[in-house]
């Protein structure tokens, strides 16, 4: 019995210090996680292309055309095999799924409520990420006429006659727009004037041009209008 | 025992060394006193120089290249023993001197901090924030509208629009824009617009005063409020009504006080004077005028200061066209008309006295005496008067000479123009005596006496009388041994009736003195028959006649005194002419005189001044024919008219 004792006393301490040993072994090892099933698309950006051209800032579109609306995923190795969900928010509907593809298209004159505003993509273990966007469609200002001087146009003074250079333009969206004036070549900056007027012209022709650009960069571009300056008769 | 209190006594003993001992010790003077101890402190500033006077701050924009210094100070001195001190810039080290001059290259926004490790370690620091920008570029030759542009409709409205730039691109911008009237800006239209903006455009959509100039100044600033190098300032002129136009332009004299007073005058092509005084705007303060509304053509415009006269304008031919104002720029008022300097008397010559006094007059300047030089042969006058134009200036008994001496005065007025004029003054110790000022009739004679008594037993060769040329001749007698002389003048030979006669004194040693003084020749009176007489003139009369006549003309108005004289028979006057009556002198205009025979009788008045001048006798005489009292009764009862001509009788 005492000896069955000694064994099992010296057995458990045997034990013990194995177990120590073990432990303190164990420590020196890195024990691999378990399987990674986490996100591994980090981050999503959209882009729509019209007309050949390609936007990810402003996300604006000309409603006279059609579009295309799509996702750009990084890092990209990951865009394989995942699925996106284009989504319609809004306070009152809740999300309404609009397409099921990698890429939106928009059609010509689209209503802001047919655009998406959410994309969920998601991938093969189940992962998500949700990028809320606005599309903005915007229509490009327009120049409607030049009032002054028409094209040809002959205007009599001397170098120190200020002449009216007046025109017409607007923009449907009732948005912020700034006209630029160009008088033989150099530009004003003239804000939302409609007119303006410039002296110190010799006599000759000279040349005149209004753009006008919104908020968004859209811009339209009156023709060059000739004109010449002749000496007042008196 | 004894053993015992040998130990104590020792003990005590020690004790009481050690307290003495220690009584002796400063060793209180060791112990940390904190209120012995000074802080030490750092301190560090900015100027843009070294000058004691410069501006020192903790933050300042400074223009990119500029170079600024970096000033460090330490309380309580900067030889206190520390371990390290430098400067840092934006984390890191930047400079290890106390004071550091430099030029910072990059823009933006620095902090810059200056670091004391005291010999303790302990670190003070202190910190200043500098901004480096680089000026904006405002394009100051193209904006809207072009400088001096015209035809502007006043009532809708201008818009103003401009370029400008930031190199540092990050910078927005803004411009201070001002508008202002350019005749006006202090009266009806001031400060039309002083606002800072954020576009490089403008609308002013007030309504403007038509035909007016506008002047409009733009700057630029950044965020720092680094201000463009260049600003624009341009002027524009608004249109008038239907074909008018205006002229506008700048007075430009050296008295601006006086743009007030200044009365601009319009001339047709012919030269005529426009009678358009309304249409005259003139700024008081800057001398800008415009002249509206004015028909298209040509007009010749110039300026006439009536205060000041000297000041002469240009004469500017403008071409107005219509709805435009033509600038004709400056027109200049110009004084090239110096200061005059005269005696009162108007000569050049003058007597010394105990205060010369002189007449300086100037076209343009008000008080040109204040600032006149005077200078009495080679003394400066420091102490003179002045009352209106008149400088007075006191005399020395140390200015007397027996030669004469000049007075030279330099005036000079507002425009620079000086008059320098030297005058003479006679000896002042004269050597002789001769005549004073005098007046006598033209019809007297004056006699001319020198008398030398100089001191100096000069001997006198000749003597002078000069009428300065107004008789005829210089007068030059031999003294021939004489000291004195006499000579006799004709109030005739005096062509002006006051004019200045200098006598001089020729010694034989060849020194010469002179003296002048002032003669007045007085006219004498005029009387004629066909102004003066009144009564009886070519008519009858009874033997006792009240003869009446006009007072005679004298051209000094001076008192005058009337004798009347009667002749019978006939009017021929000879030396032996027997007068039937010749009264005195007397003042009345009229005498009776009683028992005149009958038959004709002559009559005239010679009239005499205080000065001996007696008017000539009447070319033609009164006449008269005395009638018997019965007779001329009749002739009165019959006739009833006694003042029949005889003409009309005969």
């Amino acid at each position: 019995m005492m000896v069955f004792k000694k064994i099992h006393i010296s057995s458990i301490l045997s034990s013990l210090a194995a177990l120590f040993a073990g432990l303190a072994l164990s420590a020196c090892f890195d024990i691999p996680s378990t399987p990674d099933e986490s996100q591994k698309v980090q981050d999503v950006s959209i882009y729509v292309k019209q007309e050949g051209e390609i936007d990810s800032t402003v996300l604006k579109i000309h409603p006279q055309n059609s579009a295309e609306i799509y996702a750009v995923v990084h890092p990209d190795q990951y865009s394989e095999n995942l699925s996106f969900k284009w989504y319609r928010e809004s306070e009152e509907d809740g999300d309404i799924l609009l397409g099921s593809k990698t890429k939106y298209l928009v059609n010509k004159k689209p209503a802001q409520e047919s655009l998406p505003n959410k994309l969920i993509v998601t991938d093969t273990e189940g992962n998500s990420l949700v990028t809320n966007f606005e599309i903005v469609i915007n229509t490009p200002p327009q120049i409607d006429s030049i009032v002054s001087p028409q094209p040809s146009d002959t205007l009599y003074g001397n170098s120190n006659t200020s002449f009216l250079f007046e025109w017409v333009s607007h923009d449907n969206d009732n948005e912020y727009y700034t006209h630029t004036v160009l008088i033989d070549g150099t530009s004003y900056v003239v804000g939302e004037f409609s007119n303006i007027r410039q002296s110190g012209f010799d006599k000759g022709e000279h040349t005149f041009q209004v753009v006008v650009t919104d908020n968004y960069g859209d811009n339209d571009s009156s023709a060059v209008i000739t004109f010449y300056v002749a000496k007042k008769r008196d | 025992m004894t053993k015992s209190f040998r130990l104590l006594a020792l003990v005590i003993f020690t004790i009481v060394l050690s307290v003495f001992l220690n009584a002796c010790t400063d060793s209180d003077n060791f112990i940390f006193d904190e209120d012995n101890t000074s802080s030490i402190a750092v301190s560090a500033f900015m100027a843009k120089s070294f000058d004691s006077t410069a501006t020192k701050v903790k933050s300042d924009t400074i223009i990119h290249g500029d170079s600024i210094l970096f000033i460090a100070n330490v309380s309580p001195s900067k030889s206190i023993r520390t371990r390290e001190s430098f400067w840092m810039m934006d984390g890191k080290f930047y400079a290890s001197e106390f004071n550091v001059h430099d030029a910072i290259g990059m823009p933006g926004s620095h902090e810059i901090v200056f670091v004391l490790v005291t010999i303790f370690g302990d670190t003070l620091t202190d910190t200043l924030h500098l901004w480096v920008s680089s000026p904006p570029i405002l394009d100051n030759k193209n904006f809207l509208p072009a400088d001096e542009s015209q035809n502007i409709p006043p009532q809708e409205g201008v818009q103003f629009a401009w370029n400008a730039y930031d190199i540092d691109s990050i910078c927005t911008l803004h411009y201070h824009f001002v508008l202002t009237n350019l005749l006006d800006e202090q009266q009806s239209e001031p400060d039309l617009v002083d606002t800072i903006i954020s576009t490089p455009y403008f609308n002013m959509n007030r309504e403007l005063k038509p035909l007016s100039q506008y002047r409009w100044t733009v700057q630029a600033f950044n965020e720092y409020n680094v201000a463009s190098t260049v600003s624009i300032t341009s002027t524009f002129a608004t249109s008038g009504i239907q074909d008018e136009g205006a002229i506008a332009g700048a007075i430009k004299m050296s008295n601006e006080n006086l743009y007030a007073t200044i009365n601009l005058i319009v001339l047709d092509t012919n030269n005529n004077p426009l009678n358009i005084k309304d249409s005259i705007e003139k700024n008081p303060t800057t001398g800008k005028f415009e002249i509206k509304p004015l028909t298209p053509g040509k007009y010749k415009i110039t300026a006439h200061c009536k205060s000041k006269p000297d000041y002469v304008a240009d004469t500017i031919l403008a071409k107005v066209n219509a709805g435009q104002i033509t600038s004709i720029g400056v027109l200049h008022m110009t004084d090239n008309t110096p200061p005059t300097i005269k005696t009162l008397s108007g000569k050049d010559t003058l007597d010394f006295a105990d205060s010369l006094q002189f007449i300086i007059t100037d076209g343009s300047a008000e008080n040109i005496i204040s600032n006149a030089i005077t200078y009495i042969g080679n003394r400066k006058v420091t102490q003179f008067s002045s009352e209106g134009k008149i400088l007075s200036i006191p005399t020395f008994e140390t200015d007397r000479s027996w030669i004469p001496q000049f007075v030279t005065i330099i005036a000079t007025d507002g425009s620079g123009n000086t008059t320098t004029k030297s005058f003479v003054i006679r000896p002042s110790i004269f050597w002789f005596d001769t005549n004073n000022d005098t007046t006598i009739s033209r019809q007297s004679q004056i006699t001319i006496s020198i008398h030398d008594h100089n001191p100096f037993s000069f001997v006198p060769n000749y003597f002078r009388i000069n009428p300065n040329g107004d008789v005829k001749g210089t007068i030059t007698l031999d003294a021939n041994g004489k000291t004195s002389i006499k000579y006799v003048l004709d109030g005739e030979a005096f062509f002006r009736n006051e004019q200045e006669v200098v006598t001089t004194v020729f010694y034989t040693n060849g020194i010469s003195q002179s003296r002048s003084w002032t003669i007045k020749i007085n006219e004498p009176p005029f009387m004629s028959y066909e102004d003066n007489c009144i009564s009886p003139c070519n008519m009858f009369a009874s033997p006792n006649v009240v003869f009446k006549w006009k007072k005679a003309n004298d051209p000094e108005n001076d008192a005058l005194l009337h004798r009347l004289n009667i002749v019978l028979g006939s009017d021929t006057i000879s030396d032996t002419t027997q007068f039937f009556y010749r009264s005195d002198f007397v003042k009345s205009t009229l005498l009776r005189v009683k028992d005149i025979p009958e038959g004709p009788l002559f009559w005239w008045v010679e009239a005499k001044d205080p000065y001996g001048g007696i008017s000539p006798v009447w070319e033609t005489k009164a006449q008269a024919i005395v009638l018997s009292e019965e007779d001329y009764e009749k002739l009165q009862n019959g006739e009833q008219n006694g003042n029949l001509s005889l003409e009309q009788n005969e």
